[in-house]
């Protein structure tokens, strides 16, 4: 009985937490950890040379899941306290929800990560993933509009409009070695199978006066898609063609290296460079980059007038305010996988106790237009060697303050950890989470 | 519980605790939805009233430059141009050129003379040394065995012991064998064997012969001593063998025979007659023509000298050896080591030492080879006795215990050589002092005479022929070469070639030899002096040479010049280069020539036929030089260039200013022709009939009339006819493309229909540094209210600048009188009824704020009343309402606002809303209430500004 529900937990727990957190142990505490032991990396993080350390059998299977989702401004507690309140809001209110958004405005990220399938087998080790990247910003004018309305003289600002994805397929072959010494070396050869990318750019402000309207603005979007494309009917009519094919609509590459000094049963360090030369060059036939420019100034005597424009006079004043409009086919759309830096370090004592922390550094890409840094740090604890529990921190230079923590089983030729973090606060004021879970069978 | 259990109760709790952490979303249900309230501003009324609003006048605007309005009226003034007023006066210039002088580079040449090679035949000599007689070492006296009394006596035996007399007896022979040590066999030419007798008989000795033997019994020729007697017992008789001719072998038997005189009284017994005498040889000055023997030193002494060759004709006084070497080679007939010490006085080693050296020569060996690189040694001989000293001891190694076999006939052969570097050459000085064989160090060579041209034949004006001898060879001049050079391309005006005799050259000699006077005659094809030179030594004079130097014999050719030269001229043209002063009061940057002749009238006074290329780097065609050829005559001509729409570009710092003309003379390489290089050929450079189309520099004065002008004055508005100017400007706006100062003198005349007339000039203006003329006294011109306004003056074009007949000057006149006038009361300004889209909905709009501002810039007060109603014919019903009403100062703001709640919004509920604003102004006024006159500026406005700020609310729950 208290096996099943043990079962019924973990399928639970495999439902909710469909992903995984970059930390594993084979045996005891660490035993043979493959990625980094550190909670909440904003991206998947495997260290070369950590398939020969956790060699600790000469075949095994990986199956780990991670996906995450982040914002800067929006927690639970801040849609339980205005939006959701069922109570009117007077202007001191809504000033009070919206100093919660920056002026930067807000942030939306999400980052999934999946090894599809993980395979390892004495030097040698391949696997295939996949990686989605969203990242947004939606500028708080918008939500001064929309909650404050309009007024004269002040300025609706879409600077800092974007909104960008990228997913792709890694496949990997690893190959690592210990060179001696306790020194354990990995350099990984990733090809980079781009499934879509898309990205679209905002700049421009409308101001309006009590005796005009004028604005400036534009709209870049880049993407590659597969068969889906826009198609520019008309000034300002547009249609699609096609559906979003996730099939293989770009390719690059990409190089892994890592080293991990064992320096002890009790101390291990690790260090790794991921997605060296990481480029993805997608294909011209579904690469498409779309333009849009208006620059407009009407005075409030020109409104009159326009109501009563015939549709060649309309037309014509659209004419006027839209200065680019087109849609291109490119070939030379190239985005960048970013670089990724770190060094963990992981600490034991005793047969119940691992500290583990690492420091990260993630370049700024196409998506993500800011590098992120990270400190993060936790422990894990074994009362029992088969059901290890992990606590950990983390602070990204991003998206603020991660904690989190899970549980594991660790089986005889089969370890499953579930882990669950929030970022931004805690509890309810938390303003983003990740979920991991890791499968990793063995023989 | 066990264990087990209560461990998936743990983690089953912790895994919970993760859970209660999880984020608290409510699940939002309808009422959830939060309402607010939002705003939109929404214009109604922006207007802004200007004084364009209250009079609309075509003469009065708003005024240049400033905020003010002003009546204005422009008078065109026509365009007057320049015309044909440029041009400068004839110019005349007379200039003579030559053909340039044929040139002939200066030309050097060096000639290295030597002596040849100065050596002498190699010598040698074979000289053969017999040892002759040798001489032994003295031999030490050696004795021989003893010679027993019984021996000599035999009877003695018979004697009794005891005293007995011994009678008178002969000795019975008696012999024993001697060696000499010295030498096993000698044939003595000289020499004295010493041979004793010591008695140590018990009885005298008589005299006694002594018989030398060979071993074989047989006597040796001449080896019998005979010593005297007695000899006493215990005495030694002496006597001499002289060895002459005798030779003596190594061992032989010593005879004694003789007699004894006896004694008496001779105690006998056998000591007695045991007693006995020995034989003691020795010898001295012992010589040997052969011997078997220990040889002494022996020395072999001999002088002589090697002649050299007769044939040689180097007579050497002294001479240092460059390759040269000594060979001594030694045949050692003899059985002794010797030792050769060999001296060569005639030689000198390099320290100034006569030369020796010493070999060892080992016994009986041939072929002895000691050579001696000679090599900055230095032969020293009488220039009479042509021969080499030499001397040398052969001294023999004493042979010490070894007995050597030698004969006086046995000999050293030494052969000297004296050769070169290599067998058989010759021995080569590098310093000789003496007699040099007679050389002949003759050279020859060209000169090259460089030139442009092929020169046939030339007499010289000036030149200088240089020969110059450093003679490192001869120290001194005794014995120095002598050199007779000859160049037969140089004839004086004898026609005899040139020749020059050097005696003796020694040292540095210089000579120079004026050539003025002297013609050159070559070839075309040989353009060159060719100089033979003799060079002989002299054999009758003793003299030194430094064989390894040279002489230098440098010839010079510089300065030639010809008075006369007939030839081929290959020469580059022949360019002269002139300047014609331009006397002109303007001084031109640049001129664009309309017409003008440039006369060239050239007199040939060389008789040369040649192409003359002229040019004149200031006139310029299409960016080109003047650059023209005229073929030139014999007899020379006049040429005519037509410099029209040339441009003439000069320097402006010149005074006067200049034109610089380059002409060329090419003649013709093809043809033989004789050119006087004294004469010239003379250019008369005219310019003439100058005139241009612009000028570019400092500009003569130009004067130009302006036409008069005489504009009709009108349109002056009613509503200021009672005004009084009092700023008023009138200003004449030239325009001109005159690129210099244009100095202005202008009168304005103004005179009405009643005949007043008002006069304004201006003198001196210069319009290209303002050309805003401001006419001085324009109120009084203007209050005269005139009916015609007359302009007239001129134009004096002068300075710095260009000019061309095209430029003109032109101008506008605009009178400008700014206003000031009276505003009446309560004048009416009439603004149209706007229409909004504003569409006011009570059940939607919570309430409204209707926002009125307006800004009063005007220097008087206005009133302004602000009506809306639903329908603009509402306005002329009067029903409408009244939304704002204001009294304003000069220069206020205001502000006011009305607020509608959603029951006064219903009032308004209709598709539109129409607004219509009231404005009425009122002038300023002095202390009494009179009117005084308001400014007008172009920035007054009235601005009204209304809008209104609608607040809706936004509830999501509300499915309304």
């Amino acid at each position: 009985m208290i096996l099943k529900s043990i079962v019924n937990f973990l399928l639970v727990s495999i439902i909710f937490f469909i992903d995984q957190l970059p930390a594993q142990t084979v045996n005891g505490l660490k035993g043979g950890s493959l990625y980094p032991a550190s909670i909440g990396g904003n991206s998947l993080s495997i260290n070369p040379a950590n398939f020969w350390i956790s060699k600790k059998s000469s075949f095994s299977i990986m199956l780990p899941l991670s996906l995450q989702l982040h914002n800067n401004s929006v927690s639970p507690n801040w849609l339980n306290t205005y939006l959701l309140s069922g109570q009117y809001m007077d202007n001191e209110t809504v000033n009070s929800m919206l100093d919660e958004i920056p002026d930067s405005g807000l942030l939306l990220n999400g980052h999934g990560n999946i090894m599809l399938f993980g395979l390892s087998y004495k030097r040698l080790a391949i696997y295939v993933g996949g990686t989605v990247d969203v990242y947004g910003t939606i500028p708080k004018s918008l939500f001064e509009t929309g909650f404050q309305g309009i007024e004269f003289e002040r300025n609706i600002d879409l600077n800092n409009t974007q909104f960008g994805f990228q997913s792709y397929l890694p496949i990997s072959f690893i190959l690592s070695r210990n060179i001696g010494n306790n020194l354990y070396a990995g350099i990984g050869i990733k090809g980079l199978m781009g499934i879509g990318y898309f990205d679209m750019s905002g700049r421009g402000e409308i101001l309006s006066q009590s005796d005009n309207l004028s604005g400036v603005g534009t709209l870049n979007l880049n993407y590659s898609l597969g068969e889906f494309n826009i198609v520019r009917d008309s000034l300002l009519s547009y249609s699609t063609e096609g559906k979003f094919s996730p099939g293989i609509n770009g390719k690059g590459y990409a190089i892994d290296i890592g080293l991990t000094k064992v320096f002890s049963d009790s101390w291990t360090m690790g260090f790794t460079v991921q997605n060296i030369f990481g480029t993805i060059n997608w294909n011209g036939e579904s690469s498409y980059r779309q333009v849009l420019q208006f620059d407009v100034e009407l005075f409030s005597d020109e409104f009159e007038e326009i109501g009563d424009y015939s549709d060649s006079q309309q037309d014509s004043l659209l004419e006027a305010i839209i200065t680019e409009d087109n849609v291109y086919s490119i070939d030379n759309l190239k985005t960048i996988v970013p670089i990724k830096i770190e060094l963990n370090n992981e600490l034991e004592f005793g047969p119940k106790l691992l500290l583990f922390n690492s420091i990260s550094y993630e370049a700024a890409s196409d998506i993500i237009s800011e590098f992120q840094f990270e400190l993060s740090g936790g422990l894990r604890w074994l009362h029992h060697r088969r059901f290890p529990v992990t606590l950990g921190i983390t602070h990204s230079s991003l998206w603020g303050l991660k904690w989190g923590g899970g549980v594991g089983i660790h089986l005889s030729h089969y370890h499953l950890d579930i882990l669950f973090s929030q970022n931004g606060g805690f509890s309810n004021e938390a303003k983003g989470f990740s979920l991991n879970l890791i499968n990793y069978i063995y023989f | 519980m066990n264990d087990r259990v209560l461990l998936y109760i743990k983690y089953i709790s912790i895994s919970f605790f993760f859970f209660l952490y999880s984020c608290d979303l409510t699940v939002p249900k309808k009422e959830d939805l939060a309402s607010w309230t939002t705003k939109l501003e929404v214009p109604m009324l922006n207007k802004s009233i200007t004084f364009e609003d209250i009079i609309n006048d075509s003469l009065i605007n708003p005024l240049d430059e400033t905020t003010m309005y002003a009546f204005t009226k422009e008078v065109v003034i026509d365009t007057v141009k320049i015309g044909e007023k440029l041009e400068i006066d004839n110019i005349y210039k007379t200039f003579s050129q030559t053909v340039s002088d044929v040139t002939v580079e200066d030309s050097q040449i060096e000639e290295r003379i030597g002596f040849d090679v100065v050596g002498i035949t190699p010598v040698n000599e074979i000289i053969s040394s017999q040892i002759g007689i040798i001489t032994l070492d003295d031999i030490p006296e050696k004795e021989t065995d003893p010679y027993t009394f019984v021996n000599i006596f035999p009877e003695i035996n018979s004697f009794p012991d005891g005293t007995n007399d011994i009678p008178g007896f002969t000795l019975e022979p008696v012999e024993n064998t001697f060696s000499f040590d010295e030498f096993s066999s000698a044939a003595f030419t000289g020499g004295t064997l010493t041979i004793s007798i010591e008695n140590n008989l018990v009885i005298p000795l008589g005299a006694t012969d002594i018989i030398f033997k060979n071993i074989d019994g047989s006597n040796i020729s001449n080896g019998t001593v005979s010593i005297s007697g007695p000899i006493n017992e215990g005495e030694t008789g002496t006597g001499d063998l002289d060895l002459s001719g005798i030779t003596l072998p190594g061992s032989i038997i010593v005879e004694v025979t003789g007699s004894s005189p006896g004694a008496n009284s001779v105690i006998i017994n056998d000591e007695a007659r045991n007693s006995y005498f020995t034989v003691n040889i020795s010898g001295s000055a012992l010589e040997v023509s052969s011997a078997t023997a220990k040889i002494p030193v022996q020395t072999i002494t001999n002088t002589d000298s090697i002649q050299l060759s007769e044939a040689d004709s180097n007579k050497v006084e002294s001479a240092t050896i460059q390759y040269g070497k000594l060979i001594i080679s030694i045949d050692n007939n003899m059985a002794l080591s010797s030792t050769v010490q060999m001296y060569i006085p005639t030689i000198l080693t390099p320290e100034n030492a006569s030369f020796q050296t010493v070999l060892n020569i080992p016994a009986n060996e041939s072929d002895i080879n000691h050579e001696v690189i000679l090599n900055n040694h230095s032969l020293v001989m009488d220039l009479n006795n042509q021969s080499v000293n030499y001397n040398y001891n052969v001294i023999t190694l004493d042979s010490g215990d070894d007995l050597v076999t030698i004969n006086s006939t046995d000999d050293i052969e030494i052969s000297i050589y004296i050769e070169g570097e290599n067998t058989g050459e010759e021995v080569i000085f590098s310093h000789f002092t003496g007699r040099v064989a007679p050389q002949n160090l003759g050279f020859e060579g060209t000169i090259d005479v460089e030139s442009e041209s092929s020169i046939l034949e030339a007499t010289l004006e000036n030149g200088l022929l240089e020969i110059s001898v450093d003679n490192y060879v001869n120290i001194t001049s005794v014995g120095a070469p002598t050199a007779v050079i000859i160049i037969p391309e140089l004839k004086n005006e004898s026609g005899d070639y040139f020749n020059v005799t050097l005696e003796n050259m020694s040292g540095s000699i210089n000579q120079s030899i004026d050539l003025d006077g002297y013609s050159i005659i070559m070839d075309i094809d040989n353009q060159y002096l060719s100089y033979t030179a003799d060079v002989t030594t002299n054999y009758n004079e003793v003299g030194s040479y430094s064989l390894n130097d040279s002489i230098f014999i440098q010839i010079n050719v510089t300065g030639l010049s010809f008075d006369e030269v007939r030839g081929y001229f290959y020469q580059d043209a022949i360019v002269d280069s002139n300047t014609i002063a331009i006397d002109d009061s303007t001084k031109i940057e640049t001129a664009q020539i309309k017409s003008g002749d440039l006369i060239l009238n050239i007199e040939n006074n060389i008789g040369v036929t040649a192409d003359i290329n002229f040019k004149i780097l200031e006139f310029l065609l299409n960016e080109s030089i003047l650059d023209t050829t005229i073929s030139l005559l014999p007899d020379g001509d006049i040429y005519n260039i037509d410099l029209a729409g040339y441009i003439l570009i000069l320097d402006m710092q010149e005074d006067p200013q200049t034109v610089n003309y380059i002409s060329t003379i090419s003649l013709p390489s093809d043809e033989e022709m004789t050119l006087s290089l004294q004469d010239s050929i003379s250019v008369n450079v005219t310019l003439s009939n100058m005139l241009f189309e612009s000028v570019t520099g400092d500009i003569k004065p130009v004067s130009v009339e302006i036409d008069p002008v005489i504009q009709e004055i009108d349109g002056l508005p009613d509503v200021i006819e009672d005004f009084e100017f009092t700023d008023v400007e009138m200003i004449i706006d030239f325009s001109t493309n005159i690129g210099i100062p244009v100095i202005l003198d202008l009168e304005i005349e103004a005179s009405n229909s009643s005949g007043e007339v008002e006069t304004s000039t201006v003198v001196g203006w210069d319009i290209t540094a303002d050309n805003r003329v401001v006419i001085p006294n324009a109120g009084e011109l203007i209050n005269l209210y005139p009916d015609t306004i007359r302009a007239t003056g001129v134009a004096n074009v002068s300075g710095n600048g260009t000019v061309s007949t095209s430029q003109f000057v032109s101008g506008i006149m605009t009178l400008s009188a700014p206003l000031k006038f009276n505003v009446p009361d309560n004048t009416e300004i009439e603004i149209d009824i706007e229409e909004t889209e504003l569409e006011l909905d009570g059940k939607l709009l919570e309430d409204i704020t209707i926002f009125f501002e307006a800004e009063n810039y005007f220097d008087f007060g206005t009133d302004i009343f602000v009506y809306a109603a639903s329908d603009s014919a509402i306005f002329e019903t009067g029903g409408e309402d009244t939304l704002f009403s204001s009294t304003f100062l000069s220069n206020d703001v205001i502000t006011d606002s009305l607020h509608l709640d959603s029951d006064k919004i219903s009032l308004f509920s209709g598709d539109k809303i129409y607004i219509k604003a009231d404005v009425s102004i009122s002038g300023n006024k002095d202390e009494n209430g009179n009117p005084i006159p308001s400014s007008i500026l172009t920035t007054d406005s009235l601005n009204m500004t209304i809008y209104g700020r609608i607040e809706v609310l936004v509830d999501p729950s509300d499915d309304n």
